[in-house]
């Protein structure tokens, strides 16, 4: 009995893929939207199920289950459960969602579960190259986003490949924890594949020289894939940092340290600086997320399970603040409000979308009492309890610079001028809802998140 | 005891929620004043306490938070914070009473001033620093959507003024906090721990805390050069912001100033340089004051002046000077509230507030003619107004500490006074030509007034209220 329930987590990742393959014949939208939030549902459950025992066990020798991975079986259900909802309103057909969405997140769910580097290459492919054939079959408007994801997926692949070659024959193996009994001491092969992987894997993580692709992508692809794209993909590239960087590559920590510091501080400058001068909503809230990564690399830069657990809180937070802030703004640009000047009485046309865009936005600019303060406190905490003292106050002016262009939005949203109200259709309104319940709710009471990401941390530090 | 700190709280959280939802905004209006009166007479019970019942000073409520860092919500009642809360719900009280002119009734008003009020009463009897940088920056957001949203005029630009300053001191003081919490040998956010073991972190580290507090403080009280946000914060806001920002807000950094001189050893050698900023802030306020006409911004300076002796009395580090400091911010703040919701009035009879054009005030609106009087004499320190009790005892204690010295601010207030009653001379006493309609003056503000005054006379004819906590 226990045996098999141990294989749930295969199992249900092959539902999903039958569930995908099953829609190309049965071409059912509710069908196919029915058993993707079914399946999505099932391993959220199986995610906290894991998560509250603080299982430990190898799958298949594929996957391995510990509190790192059952804390992404926690967050990717839910944010893809989240991006479903919404694209069904959202897409015109939707089935081509339900056909991709399905093996999407196939590879978004291995990634946390993996238990070999190529594994996590494999997954990161799964993931990447049906986005792309997602957004290039909305039509010809969107082949520039396409190409531009492609192109830099392609790059980022074949570079990442390479930096699992030059470690291989250090360690003769492609499990990471049997990686990292090999690569201690100074060896420059390693550092420089050290040094590649994070440029591979910063490339969809949004870390500054690799993130240039970012706003064009973001602000371009279809309204219903950009929440995906910010608040899912950009997050497994996290994943996939943290899950070889510290496992991996911890015996280099100094030069972990000064890597990661650095893009830290070059990429909270890139989006913050850059998100002030947006007019279009959608290209400020891809700035906005470039410089949020840039704060997630703060605690990935203190190299400890206090920084890692900060960096995971942030990754969770930060995941479902941009996927409610996209789906928000690729609604209203389906109504026809692209710009910030668009937005100017928001607050007379739908009472409930201006709250949510408000709460979202303030959370995101580190207000207390919402769950984006939580998360950036933590993450500057452990910079200093590192002794990045200088970080962390880049970290913190970088935050408040950020509110600036929060506050601009916002003010316009509320400020005074008749409108007819308009509708918010049902599956808009249910997901803003969940993402501002689970950033007021974990903003005012963070103690159980914060429980399971510092399980998930110390579970990567102790696995070696 | 039943946490009344806990209570006080909850009931300004549901006042803010109902508020938010309530249909009409009389409705929100009625709620906010029913509910601001209950926390009002809340904080007059948590004054009695503190002086009937021993060992209520010095109590704490807490309530475990986050564990992890040991963060409990944990409030403690201390003298300066008893009396600052009960400030924060006279002013709130009296600001939900108030109207300004119609344009600016809008019923979203009411959710912010009880979030205000919320975060200042959170702010003052906070225990520990967390909490406080909680609620500081809570208190700036809701500060900065009362100027946004319901100011007129220039108010974007004032407001975006006030967020840059207001960041710039969030961002100090949460960097300021957090040294100061890894560097304890306990990590702790508690404030009586870190007063008691501030000397074991490193002096050069002291220092660094100290200057980065003391400049989020200085940004907000304000004090000289960091004040340029504060005229056009407090001319821009409506009526009701105007009150709340230079009543209460000012006081978050009056009092955040408090607690640094008690919790760092290190700015005990700074004390000399901090009284001389101070009284270079109030003699700066005293000249530029005369530059303004807007009757507005002449309150505003004014209470930039005031700031400036606060920062004195509390920067001469005795029990005179430091219950003088708490007795100037509980008077400034019940003379702006006073002062802001006049010029409120004047603005809705005359339609205008500039001391050139407002002619014979005395004799179309008695009523906020002599109100402004009275103000103004509380301003200036006349006997039997709250404001005299404070001056002297913080001039007692300034003299204490620094000789003859200490004696100088005295000046910049005097210049303040030959200025306001010049601006009265000019515009409420003189006789008017015109004879333009006026509009009548709602019976809400004539209200606001009488509260305001009935405070102002009542903490200035029976200190002893007050004094006798500071067991002096």
């Amino acid at each position: 009995m226990l045996a098999i329930f141990n294989l749930a987590v295969p199992v249900l990742l092959v539902a999903l893929i039958v569930s995908g393959l099953a829609a190309t014949m049965h071409k059912s939208k509710k069908l196919s939207f029915a058993t993707n939030n079914a399946i999505f549902l099932l391993l959220l459950a199986l995610g906290i199920y894991y998560s509250v025992y603080g299982s430990s066990f190898n799958v298949l020798s594929l996957y391995h289950i510990y509190p790192f991975s059952s804390f992404t079986l926690v967050l990717f259900p839910l944010a893809l459960l989240l991006v479903n909802i919404a694209a069904y309103y959202v897409e015109d057909s939707y089935i081509k969602f339900g056909i991709m969405l399905p093996i999407i997140s196939v590879g978004v769910l291995s990634v946390g579960l993996a238990s070999s580097l190529l594994t996590i290459l494999v997954a990161i492919e799964l993931m990447t190259i049906p986005t792309i054939i997602l957004i290039a079959l909305n039509g010809k408007q969107y082949a520039e986003p396409a190409a531009k994801l492609f192109l830099m997926a392609a790059i980022s692949v074949a570079v990442f490949a390479f930096s699992i070659a030059l470690a291989f024959p250090y360690d003769s193996s492609l499990s990471l924890v049997r990686a990292a009994s090999g690569s201690t001491g100074t060896l420059y092969f390693l550092i420089l594949s050290m040094v590649l992987l994070v440029a591979s894997l910063g490339t969809e993580a949004a870390l500054f020289p690799f993130d240039l692709w970012i706003p064009d992508v973001y602000q371009g692809s279809p309204n219903s894939i950009s929440p995906m794209l910010a608040g899912i993909n950009k997050k497994v590239a996290f994943i996939a940092i943290i899950e070889i960087t510290f496992i991996v590559f911890i015996g280099q920590k100094a030069s972990l340290t000064l890597i990661f510091g650095a893009l830290a501080i070059l990429t909270m400058f890139f989006g913050n600086l850059g998100a002030m001068v947006q007019t279009n909503v959608k290209r400020m809230l891809a700035y906005s997320s470039i410089s949020q990564a840039g704060y997630i690399m703060v605690g990935l830069a203190a190299v400890s399970a206090f920084g890692l657990q900060a960096a995971l809180f942030q990754i969770f937070a930060h995941s479902f603040m941009i996927i409610g802030a996209f789906i928000i703004a690729g609604f209203l640009a389906m109504e026809g409000f692209m710009s910030i000047s668009d937005y100017s009485g928001l607050y007379k046309r739908s009472r409930f979308l201006a709250f949510s865009l408000t709460v979202i936005m303030l959370s995101m600019a580190g207000i207390p009492g919402l769950i984006g303060f939580v998360g950036k406190f933590l993450l500057f905490s452990s910079a200093i309890s590192s002794g990045l003292i200088a970080l962390a106050f880049i970290g913190i002016i970088n935050s408040f610079i950020s509110i600036y262009y929060y506050a601009r939005l916002i003010s316009n949203i509320y400020s005074s001028r008749d409108h007819k109200s308009m509708h918010v259709p049902r599956e808009i309104y249910f997901t803003v809802l969940l993402v501002v319940a689970i950033v007021v709710f974990f903003g005012l009471y963070p103690a159980p998140l914060m429980a399971l990401a510092s399980a998930a941390s110390s579970s990567i530090f102790s696995i070696i | 005891m039943f946490p009344v700190f806990f209570i006080m709280l909850a009931i300004l959280g549901i006042a803010g929620i109902a508020s938010a939802l309530s249909n009409s905004y009389k409705q929100a209006k009625d709620i906010a004043i029913v509910l601001s009166g209950i926390v009002l007479l809340l904080a007059l019970y948590s004054v009695f306490l503190a002086l009937s019942v021993k060992g209520f000073i010095g109590s704490t409520e807490s309530m475990a938070y986050i564990s992890q860092f040991g963060i409990y919500l944990s409030f403690s009642a201390t003298q300066f914070g008893i009396i600052l809360a009960l400030l924060a719900s006279i002013v709130s009280f009296l600001a939900s009473i108030a109207v300004s002119s119609k344009f600016e009734n809008s019923k979203n008003l009411y959710p912010l001033i009880m979030l205000f009020e919320f975060s200042a009463i959170g702010l003052f009897v906070s225990a520990n620093l967390f909490i406080f940088y909680v609620f500081w920056d809570i208190g700036v957001a809701a500060s900065y959507f009362l100027i946004s949203s319901f100011g007129k005029g220039e108010n974007k630009h004032a407001a975006n003024t006030f967020l840059i300053y207001s960041i710039f001191a969030s961002a100090v003081l949460l960097f300021g906090i957090m040294l100061i919490y890894f560097y304890t040998p306990v990590h702790s956010f508690d404030i009586s721990y870190i007063t008691s073991h501030s000397y074991l972190i490193p002096t050069a580290l002291q220092g660094t805390i100290f200057i980065l507090l003391f400049i989020a403080f200085m940004v907000k009280m304000p004090i000289f050069p960091f004040h340029s946000w504060m005229a056009n914060a407090y001319s821009e806001a409506p009526t009701q912001g105007s009150m709340l920002i230079s009543g209460v807000l000012s006081k978050f950094g009056a009092y955040g100033m408090l607690l640094l001189f008690s919790m760092l050893t290190f700015s005990y050698g700074f004390a000399k340089y901090a009284f001389v900023l101070g009284s270079v802030s109030a003699f700066y306020a005293a000249f530029v004051v005369m530059r303004h006409k807007d009757l507005k911004r002449i309150i505003a300076y004014s209470s930039m002046l005031e700031s400036g002796i606060i920062l004195v009395g509390i920067s001469s580090l005795n029990a005179f000077g430091t219950a003088g400091a708490v007795y100037l911010m509980l008077a400034h703040g019940l003379v702006m509230a006073l002062m802001f919701a006049v010029i409120g009035g004047i603005e809705i009879s005359y339609g205008n507030r500039n001391i050139t054009v407002l002619k014979g005030i005395v004799k179309d609106s008695v009523g906020s003619a002599y109100s402004f009087l009275i103000g103004t004499f509380a301003s200036t320190g006349i006997p039997l107004t709250a404001g005299f009790i404070a001056d002297v005892l913080v001039f007692i204690g300034a003299i204490n500490a620094y000789g003859l010295y200490g004696a100088i601010p005295i000046f910049s207030i005097m210049l303040l006074g030959f200025y306001l009653y010049y601006a009265i001379n000019k515009s409420f006493l003189s006789t008017r030509e015109s004879s333009e309609s006026i509009a009548r003056l709602p019976r809400q503000m004539a209200v606001t007034y009488a509260l305001a005054i009935l405070a102002i006379f009542a903490f200035g004819i029976f200190p002893y209220v007050i004094i006798s906590l500071f067991g002096l």
